[in-house]
């Protein structure tokens, strides 16, 4: 977005004055309101470059359904109005599109499984209490608390905790310091803003049995550099243990979110929460949060931490975390988040404030997502890309083998040639680059994958590496692939994709 | 040595085959040198039941219903091509990795389709057909 940060700071500021009269008149006015906050106003789900006041109903319904009594009007004090149906967050729910990483990480990364009891879901980030030096983790109450939590119970990674002996597998790392939840009915004077708990790593207090080790940093988003406020309209993203790296954008930072938390006793446990932040995953992402994903945190581009993701809507794929500013101060904690620099000083990565550079040439890949899409065969190898491609491009930015193979076999020359020949068809697509050809880098890509990654990816490159081989083989641009997906035979019983034409 | 001359037979007797023979040569010294001498190679091959594997193959290439078996102790053998492929790329020649780049596909895709060297055998008779080249010279 062109839209500077300190424009966006200046009139959100603005507009959030505003607020508490424009609910007090909207909501007096029309009963049907949910909620009202100050975000990015959004037209046929694309965000555009202003502010609006975002008007939640419980039902949103057509113009010619509603009497001029009830009809929203379209500016209140010369700021639009924007209308939605109110969502209802959950931090439940199902999450069959993904593969959850349950893997093992030592040193402790942020972004990686947390379990308590029967439930999963994310290590955020570290924090420190002000003044002190111990090292203490972030997330959520319901991920490492939940109902019957208290401070001094186990956490564990990425397996239950167990009891803390010199001889047990240690997978307890840390020990519950506090944490706080929104409740049904809160106290006056102290509304729901937070969900959430940090716990002590073990191996920082006489008679831990473990030391546990950790690093600043979360998975394919790297080193973290302290706090901020979150401004709406600008770029973040997100790792959690269930949907791994996402992109999103912040919408606003005044949502009022009714979170379910036990879908069957919504009466004892939904929480109504003000002041989140409501973040639009972006495109390429089928959602910003799932369920697992709770506990992880939202970073801007300049590697700092602004919100604590705590729920998500499955319906639109939208998540809403919890101001970092209120976590870290909520019931006089008085935390703050670990940095391991100066920020701005270094650039991260290339890039710049609010800028986040695309992952993969996204035409060719999105080109390629729609044409796999349009055959039951192409379907079916587009559900294996996605049931891999999260950890594949983890690995390829974090892991250091992975990505000196990746490099080395000339990996982002070739995607480069492929993207370019995917917008002009007459560029030839080489078959080798400065001594490697396309099949060395399949091969030797297929080894260091299968050696450093989960379970999944390993048996995902037994089955299937022969049939990439072949494709790629055979691959001569985007025009070639309506050929290719008739030839190739996905089954969809054993999964194998079996050549069953040949063309002269 | 009398079983590789006997499998050399089967192999010559074919044009597709002699090609095959011609880029086996071209490489095999290199290859064979990895496996024996370079660690990281020999520590691959042994893993992955390389010499199983091709104790099986000779015996499929010289008797009669002896197949290859597509897994041995849990390693299929197109996952002990495809490793061997990576690790001999990494540490043989650049001609030896751009012989791999050029060949290791038609090698994955012949261990798959075929149970046995006879097979495989059979296979070349067809291909020589198929593309019309005498086997005793290269086309027709």
């Amino acid at each position: 977005m062109a839209w500077s940060k300190q424009d966006r700071i200046i009139t959100h500021d603005k507009l959030v004055a505003m607020l508490p009269s424009v609910r007090k008149h909207l909501m007096k006015k029309f009963p049907s309101i949910i909620s009202i906050d100050v975000g990015i106003k959004e037209v046929n789900g694309k965000l555009k470059e202003e502010f609006a006041f975002r008007i939640h109903l419980k039902e949103k319904k057509a113009l010619s359904e509603l009497k001029s009594s009830e009809i929203i009007p379209k500016e209140i004090k010369g700021i639009q109005t924007d209308v939605h149906k109110a969502r209802i967050f959950k931090a439940s729910g199902n999450v069959d599109n993904f593969i959850p990483d349950e893997n093992s990480y030592s040193p402790l990364w942020g972004g990686v499984q947390l379990k308590f009891g029967g439930g999963s879901g994310t290590l955020g980030c570290f924090v420190k209490v002000k003044g002190d030096t111990k090292i203490h983790l972030l997330s959520n109450h319901h991920v490492i608390m939940s109902v019957k939590g208290k401070a001094g119970d186990l956490i564990g990674h990425p397996g239950a905790a167990t009891e803390d002996c010199c001889c047990c597998d240690g997978s307890s790392i840390a020990k519950v310091v506090a944490g706080k939840v929104g409740v049904l009915t809160p106290p006056a004077g102290d509304p729901n803003i937070v969900d959430a708990a940090y716990a002590i790593l073990q191996g920082q207090t006489a008679g831990d049995a473990i030391k546990v080790l950790y690093t600043n940093k979360i998975i394919s988003i790297g080193p973290i550099f302290g706090s901020a406020t979150p401004v709406p309209g600008s770029k973040v993203r997100k790792r959690g243990r269930t949907t791994r790296y996402t992109e999103g954008t912040i919408k606003s930072c005044t949502l009022t979110a009714t979170v379910t938390y036990h879908e069957k006793k919504p009466e004892e446990y939904d929480a109504v929460y003000s002041n989140q932040v409501d973040i639009n995953q972006d495109a390429g992402f089928d959602c910003y949060l799932a369920k697992g994903d709770s506990g992880s945190v939202t970073v801007n581009t300049l590697n700092q931490v602004v919100g604590l993701n705590f729920a998500g809507d499955a319906a639109t794929g939208t998540g809403a975390a919890n101001c970092i500013d209120d976590v870290l101060n909520v019931a006089g904690w008085n935390l703050e988040v670990l940095s391991s620099g100066t920020v701005g000083a270094i650039p991260i990565s290339g890039m710049q404030a609010d800028a986040i550079p695309a992952a993969r040439p996204s035409t060719f890949v999105q080109r390629m997502e729609a044409k796999l899409k349009q055959t039951p065969n192409g379907q079916g190898m587009l559900d294996i890309i996605n049931q891999n491609k999260s950890e594949v491009l983890d690995l390829i930015n974090d892991n250091r083998e992975v990505k000196v193979a990746w490099n080395r076999y000339q990996g982002p020359h070739f995607i480069g040639h492929l993207a370019k020949n995917a917008r002009e068809k007459n560029h030839p697509i080489p078959k080798e680059l400065n001594g490697y050809s396309f099949q060395n880098l399949l091969i030797k890509m297929s080894d260091v994958l299968e050696r450093n990654g989960s379970y999944q990816l390993a048996q995902s490159i037994e089955d299937y590496s022969l049939s990439v081989f072949n494709f790629a083989d055979e691959y001569n641009g985007l025009d070639s692939m309506d050929n290719l997906l008739d030839k190739y035979e996905f089954c969809p019983n054993c999964g194998q994709m079996n050549k069953t034409k040949n063309y002269a | 040595m009398y079983r590789l001359e006997l499998l050399e037979i089967q192999l010559i007797k074919t044009t597709t085959g002699r090609r095959v023979r011609t880029i086996i040569e071209e490489q095999a010294e290199e290859v064979m040198m990895l496996i024996n001498k370079n660690r990281n190679v020999t520590l691959v091959w042994h893993r992955n039941k390389g010499p199983q594997f091709i104790a099986k193959a000779y015996e499929s290439g010289i008797k009669d219903n002896i197949e290859i078996p597509p897994e041995i102790e849990g390693i299929k053998l197109n996952t002990l091509l495809r490793r061997i492929a990576a690790v001999l790329q990494e540490h043989g020649s650049p001609f030896l990795k751009k012989a791999i780049g050029k060949h290791s596909l038609m090698v994955f895709n012949t261990a798959k389709k075929n149970k046995s060297l006879k097979a495989i055998f059979e296979e070349f008779k067809t291909m020589d057909q198929q593309f019309n080249l005498d086997s005793n010279n290269e086309s027709v």
